[in-house]
């Protein structure tokens, strides 16, 4: 069984969130030995990563940053 | 410099320097103009650098009021100062920063400056069946060196959090790329490291993006350009370019001119896309796309939990009906155990022994189990209790064994036993 140590969202890049989100409705679906507590920790925190993915998703802006190139002196 | 090295000493062991050194002091220390004279010798005796056609693009072509020319002759990754003298400028086009030449002349030292260049006289520009050519040499090249290689190929990151861009800062290419990709996925940080994209610096700019962005720690990097013509596409036609981009440490995505142009960099490139709003296409995942998808499982967790509670549930009635199937069956055997234990009960019961012909006598009154003949006194009333029933008798005679038995009177009354 895959750790259920809940993770704060913050602390996981957008494609970290989706990925484990991903991670957790395959448990949910393939896992039939999980009990009920376990299925309903899975989901409730399922539906908080998906609900702040879809959140950052809305709020987010683009960012642009230049950097300065070194010109290359010999 | 680097590549001359190991000719050099390849020629002289270091102890044979030493011992030339050595034999130069003895013979007389040199002036700089001496040394000057015996390389701009050496330079002017080689037939090679005396009459040499070079390619390359012009950069910075300057005429002064004397009339002579002074520009550099540049690739990806040299240099080299070319003066043409007003005489060997008649009849000459004037040259065109940025342009590709090929140059003639004599190559050879300034000794006012104790620098070498080119003393040109003459020159062409590189046709475009020239620029093809070139095209086709270096492409053969580097894919013989493996760099265009499928296996080379690395896959874009999914979720690219940092997208490097080799782009000029002003221009569609930047503006396009923040339109799409500010559309597509807000969430990623565009790193801009302007360069300049054609001309006489474009290369060493190109690839010192590259560079700068590599080393800022992107996890993609976009080389792009907006459309040109074939010469105005030209840096990314040079090795410079194409090396940078084959030695970068994250995918590089190549965006060079319209659809139909191909250059050197789209081979190199992990990714080539047609241009370079299909460039942010290629590089994000779609924010509409992924709010269906995390619709999608959210709908599939909700789903599946749903699944889970219902089995659970069924789990429970099953559990029930288990339980109470377990009671009853556990009734039913105690019940049979305590008619087993009934059964053997009865078995023991003095009353079965009385099944077998015995019966036994109280006095009526008490209610005394009578033991023995003396317990009897004459008259009294006594009740003998038979397996199917009693009967009250009075007592005649007794007499103890040996002598006439108890006479009992068999008239008074009879009870059914219950």
């Amino acid at each position: 069984m895959t750790s259920q140590a809940p993770v704060p969202a913050a602390d996981l890049t957008f494609g970290e969130a989706i990925e484990k989100l991903e991670a957790m409705v395959s448990q949910l679906e393939e896992n039939d030995t999980l009990g009920l507590e376990q299925a309903l920790g899975l989901y409730e925190q399922g539906i908080a990563l998906a609900r702040d993915c879809q959140h950052r998703l809305a709020a987010a802006k683009l960012r642009l940053t230049e950097i300065a190139v070194p010109s290359m002196v010999e | 410099m680097i590549d001359l090295l190991p000719s050099l000493l390849a020629g002289n062991g270091g102890g044979s320097i030493a011992a030339a050194s050595i034999a130069a002091m003895a013979a007389g220390v040199l002036s700089v103009s001496e040394a000057t004279a015996h390389i701009k010798s050496l330079l002017d005796d080689d037939p090679t650098l005396t009459d040499c056609w070079i390619r390359g693009e012009v950069s910075d072509p300057r005429t002064y009021n004397s009339g002579h020319t002074y520009f550099t002759l540049r690739d990806g990754t040299s240099q080299m100062r070319c003066v043409l003298f007003r005489q060997k400028a008649r009849g000459l086009e004037p040259l065109v920063h940025g342009r590709q030449y090929v140059v003639h002349g004599a190559i050879s030292i300034y000794e006012a400056q104790g620098a070498y260049q080119l003393y040109v006289t003459n020159f062409r520009t590189v046709g475009t069946g020239e620029l093809y050519q070139q095209f086709e040499l270096l492409k053969a090249k580097l894919e013989a060196n493996g760099l265009f290689a499928p296996e080379r190929k690395r896959p874009l990151p999914v979720w690219p959090q940092r997208i490097g861009v080799a782009t000029s800062a002003q221009g569609a290419v930047i503006h396009d790329l923040r339109q799409v990709i500010g559309r597509r996925y807000p969430l990623a940080e565009i790193v801009l490291a302007p360069c300049q994209v054609q001309g006489a610096e474009a290369v060493r700019a190109i690839v010192a993006s590259i560079r700068a962005l590599d080393a800022a720690q992107v996890d993609v990097i976009v080389v792009a350009r907006g459309g040109g013509s074939i010469e105005d596409l030209w840096a990314y036609n040079e090795e410079a370019v194409a090396l940078a981009i084959a030695g970068a440490g994250v995918p590089v995505v190549s965006a060079v001119g319209h659809e139909t142009d191909f250059t050197i960099a789209d081979f190199v490139a992990d990714v080539r896309a047609p241009t370079p709003s299909v460039a942010g296409e290629l590089l994000v995942p779609d924010a509409q796309e992924l709010q269906r998808a995390l619709e999608g499982l959210v709908t599939r967790a909700e789903r599946s939990v749903r699944a889970h509670l219902w089995e659970a549930q069924n789990d429970l009635i099953e559990r029930e009906q288990r339980l109470q199937r377990m009671v009853s069956e556990r009734f039913q055997r105690t019940k049979m155990c305590l008619e087993a234990l009934l059964g053997r009960l009865q078995a023991l019961s003095p009353l079965a022994v009385l099944g077998r012909g015995y019966a036994v006598v109280r006095d009526q009154s008490t209610g005394n189990v009578l033991r023995s003949v003396s317990q009897a006194t004459q008259g009294q009333c006594l009740t003998i209790r038979f397996a199917d029933g009693a009967l009250t008798a009075t007592v005649d005679t007794s007499q103890q064994a040996g002598r006439p038995t108890l006479d009992i009177s068999s008239t008074v009354k009879r009870t059914k036993k219950s």
